[in-house]
């Protein structure tokens, strides 16, 4: 896994080469030093080459860098076709190369735990951090045989098997007895389909686990207790660990990845974790009692990734996102909620058929307005789906006055073609807003080359790069959108605001309940905007009908006024509520 | 820059697939040897049954004593009833086999025994020559033949006589369209719009469907049909592409081999029509990852003009703006009477 030498030498690196190996696209950035101040130069594309009949990730990667070197005039291979690193002065070759991996390959998992209701939760749990899809789970309490419960492990045909169970100082024998029947398990499968196990129970019998697990010829990593108390949970240790060996596994079904972690000094970073990086930074620098919040939608996975204060909530859905697995959508919510965001009318038939070509072809992208309209309402309801899961079970430090939305947070990224390749920002930010709901006053970012995950794993390397790269034009603020959270009807005021801008501009309005105001303030731009709130609505200043002052800052969209309430309100007629997302969306880009 | 997405539609090409056991087994083919469609080339068993055995719990003794009363060598394929461990005592307990099988693992007072499993026998699918063999795993036959590649199908594999059921590759097959000419052969339409079709296919039978496009409210009934259905447009009311349409309608009356397999990117396995034909001067395998270039002859995935063919008539250089405003990389595209449209590249298909 991680090379702690390769690290090393990797630290202090001028320019850096970020490599991102999606399901379908592969991307790749050059990060330099511009004026003192590291950028990212330029970013490339090209199809992931992973399928047949390539099955080689390797060249999409070098014809990714052909582009890039085209792009910024430098040379990365030498003569005999080898990377350049370090870098041999300008134009030449890179100092480092950091590697992630976003690519979905159905990595199948088998939970054991000891308790249905304690153990097994926490892992099952755990599994939505990374991208992988459970395909069975034993546990004392299921009330099988032991033999039934060895023919569901050996038909479920897991490449991993997550362990849990015995708090710290609690049940062993259990433990014991159950590992003995993965081990028999194990020991029945062919020899080159033996699943690794992680185990994260009682770590007074780990040492045992493992001897018990050698003699099956089985490779057995531990990570720190899940449950170290019945009324504790510790899932971070085990995140880490789980998506490390997802991305072994993945690394060793993946033709021509050895030849890019040669690049690295071999190592490879879960695209979650990169995510998780970047957020993780952004919830550290939030005022109190906000958070900050990640969303990645690509064509194999929706990644969710929320952090409050120094704790962050991973969550990775490759069962959820508008390609390989886009019927799935509807499984989990009505075709009416996705419909709902349509300007047309559109039927339960046409939305189906519509998801089950996505799954064909999840690389195409929409060419028409109306295909445009449908993507993006999938989108919407990919990302609420996630959120509507995820949610209940993050751990944040502070309380918040509004029930049934989510808590503060000071900035929401999103991440993915879905937002980066749209018309005009206006489409993302509002993609954004419908489908995360912020409340408050939130900053909306768009990682506009889609190197976030890459980005955030370059933090190993270059925390500083890091940095200065996320606050530069790569990723670019959509605008603040300010969200009060209240209900009224269809037209009552809202708010009356007051915007002073640095350069002295003054602008005046008063927002009506139901629209979506932008005031222009172009990116980089500060302002102050006071507010006066409606005795039904709720900023976050202090209360219902609480107004004050506060900065904002401008982007690629404006100044967002978004007075729709929260949670968002539908017109009941299909005609009205069509007309309004047509109104909505001309709103945002005015 | 994307690669496009690339189906084969050949008229004549040298087609070789490695057939698979979906679990190690015994290939019961050698190569060189001429096969036929329905000739079993392979068998193995699926999905045994495990059972953990407390001897000395089912012998009433200590587990060190009991190992002495194990009857049956590691591996020692058993048959159903047969003595696992025992007699012993004047009551002369036994521990037996319940069901034909082997020991896996046995010793303190205890034995692992596994069941035989469900047999599997894997067919040839299609007709030709075995040219290679991973023992106890696949066979690889090489045919010669046209190629159509579906993009959906629905798990089965069979092979019939090629019969038209509809005029173009626009109509929708009803049960009026059937007739028992249809009998025990594959039927070819333009699309289907009605599941209850695949009942009448059944009543019947035809061997196979093969049709352009058909809603998703089908997909249900399509699997649970016995006969292997192949889409090779999508989902919807797409015509059938006519290159396609064309290539069945002057192989009717020739036998194919349908194998409608899910898609797997991996593997690059995909649904497929085969329809072996008398090898005439030489032919070569299927070209993989051509390029997009200038006359190459395409399809187009998505709307506006989705299941539309035509040529390649210039790759514009950067980032294209389309209709709806997003800037892509584009080719255009000569769509015969629609005229020249800029498409996506990514929502192109290079027939091939």
């Amino acid at each position: 896994m991680t090379d702690p030498d390769a690290t090393r030498s990797q630290l202090d690196a001028d320019s850096l080469l970020l490599i991102n190996v999606g399901t379908t696209h592969t991307r790749v950035s050059l990060i330099d030093i511009v004026e003192r101040q590291y950028r990212m130069v330029a970013t490339s594309e090209y199809s992931t080459t992973a399928d047949a009949p390539y099955l080689d990730v390797g060249e999409g990667v070098r014809f990714a860098l052909d582009q890039l070197a085209e792009l910024v005039g430098c040379e990365f291979f030498d003569d005999t076709g080898q990377l350049i690193v370090p870098s041999r002065g300008s134009g030449t070759g890179v100092d480092a190369v950091v590697l992630t991996l976003s690519l979905q390959a159905d990595v199948r998992v088998a939970l054991v735990g000891l308790l249905p209701d304690i153990s097994l939760r926490s892992i099952r749990k755990l599994t939505e951090s990374a991208p992988v899809r459970v395909v069975t789970e034993i546990s004392l309490g299921d009330r099988r045989s032991d033999e039934a419960r060895m023919d569901a492990l050996c038909q479920a045909k897991p490449d991993l098997i997550l362990v849990s169970g015995g708090s710290e100082g609690g049940a062993s024998e259990a433990v014991l007895r159950l590992m003995e029947v993965v081990g028999l398990s194990i020991y029945m499968m062919p020899q080159d389909s033996k699943p690794q196990v992680l185990f994260m129970g009682n770590s007074a019998v780990a040492a045992k686990v493992q001897d018990l697990l050698k003699a099956c010829q089985c490779a057995v990593t531990t990570a720190r207790n899940i449950r170290p108390s019945l009324d504790a949970e510790d899932l971070d240790p085990g995140r880490v660990a789980l998506n490390e060996m997802t991305a072994q596994i993945l690394r060793a079904r993946l033709g021509g990845i050895e030849g890019l972690l040669s690049w690295t000094g071999g190592v490879l970073t879960p695209s979650p974790l990169g995510m998780g990086t970047i957020i993780e930074l952004l919830a550290r620098s939030a005022p109190p009692k906000k958070g900050a919040l990640g969303v990645s939608v690509g064509s194999g996975s929706t990644t969710l990734a929320a952090g409050f204060g120094n704790t962050l909530e991973l969550s990775v859905r490759p069962d959820l996102n508008p390609g390989r697995n886009a019927p799935h959508l509807l499984e989990l919510t009505s075709w009416r909620d996705v419909a709902r965001w349509l300007p047309m009318e559109f039927s339960e038939e046409a939305l189906r058929d519509y998801l089950h070509n996505k799954t064909l072809f999840p690389q195409t992208i929409p060419a028409t307005a109306e295909d445009l309209r449908i993507e993006m309402a999938v989108i919407r309801e990919v990302i609420r789906a996630a959120v509507r899961t995820a949610s209940p079970s993050w751990r944040v430090p502070f309380t918040w006055p509004w029930a049934g939305v989510l808590p503060p947070v000071a900035s929401v990224t999103g991440s993915g073609s879905a937002f980066s390749n749209v018309p005009r920002p206006g489409y993302a930010a509002l993609m954004l807003l419908d489908s995360i709901q912020p409340a408050g006053v939130t900053n909306l970012i768009l990682d506009a080359q889609n190197m976030m995950c890459a980005l955030g794993a370059a933090g190993r390397v270059n925390p500083l790069a890091v940095v200065q790269v996320f606050e530069s034009p790569a990723f670019p603020r959509l605008g603040t959108a300010v969200c009060p959270v209240g209900k009224s009807h269809m037209g009552d005021p809202v708010m009356r605001y007051r915007m002073q801008s640095a350069d002295g501009r003054q602008i005046r309005g008063d927002v009506r309940f139901g629209m979506i105001e932008v005031v222009p303030l172009p990116l980089g731009q500060k302002a102050q905007l006071t507010v006066q709130l409606h005795r039904h609505f709720d900023l976050g200043l202090g209360g219902y009908g609480q107004g004050g002052t506060f900065a904002v800052e401008g982007g690629l969209a404006g100044l967002i006024i978004d007075a729709r309430g929260r949670p968002l309100i539908f017109e009941s007629d299909p005609a009205k509520n069509r007309k309004l997302q047509e109104d909505w969306l001309a709103q945002i880009t005015v | 820059m994307d690669l496009p997405h690339q189906t084969h539609v050949s008229l004549l090409v040298v087609i070789r697939r490695a057939r698979v056991l979906p679990a190690r087994g015994s290939i019961i083919v050698r190569v060189n040897q001429k096969v036929a469609p329905s000739d079993v080339i392979g068998r193995t068993t699926l999905a045994p049954a495990h059972y953990l055995f407390d001897i000395a719990h089912g012998l009433g003794l200590p587990p060190a004593k009991a190992d002495r009363y194990l009857r049956r060598e590691l591996g020692e394929k058993v048959s159903s009833g047969d003595i696992l461990a025992g007699p012993v005592g004047w009551m002369r307990r036994v521990v037996r086999a319940p069901e034909e099988g082997r020991v896996v693992l046995q010793g303190d007072g205890r034995l692992l025994y596994e069941g035989l499993g469900e047999a599997f026998e894997l067919k040839a699918a299609l007709p030709g020559t075995v040219i290679g063999e991973e023992p106890d795993v696949s066979a690889t036959i090489e045919t010669v033949g046209a190629l159509v590649e579906g993009i959906w199908g629905n798990g089965r594999q069979e092979f019939g006589v090629l019969r038209m059921t509809t005029q173009n590759s626009a109509g929708t097959l009803g049960a009026t369209d059937l007739n028992i000419e249809m009998r025990g052969a594959v039927a070819v339409a333009g699309r289907v719009e009605d599941p209850n079709i695949f009942r009448s296919l059944a009543a019947l039978p035809v061997r196979g469907l093969i049709c352009g496009s058909m809603p998703s409210a089908c997909i249900s009934a399509a699997q649970a049909a016995e006969i292997p259905v192949i889409l090779t447009e999508g989902f919807g009311n797409i015509p059938m592409n006519s290159a396609i349409f064309e290539l069945f309608a002057t192989n009717v009356g020739r036998e194919a081999s349908l194998n409608a397999q899910q898609t797997d990117h991996w593997k690059g396995v995909r649904p497929e029509v085969i329809i072996p034909l008398p090898a005439v001067g030489s032919a070569d395998v299927p070209a993989e990852a051509v390029q997009l270039v200038v006359g190459r002859r395409v399809r187009v995935l998505r709307a506006p003009h989705a299941g539309r063919e035509g040529s390649v008539v210039s790759l514009p250089q950067g980032l294209m703006a389309i209709p709806n405003g997003i800037r892509v990389p584009c080719a255009d595209v000569e769509l015969g009477e629609i005229g020249l449209v800029r498409v996506p590249i990514a929502n192109l298909d290079i027939l091939e």
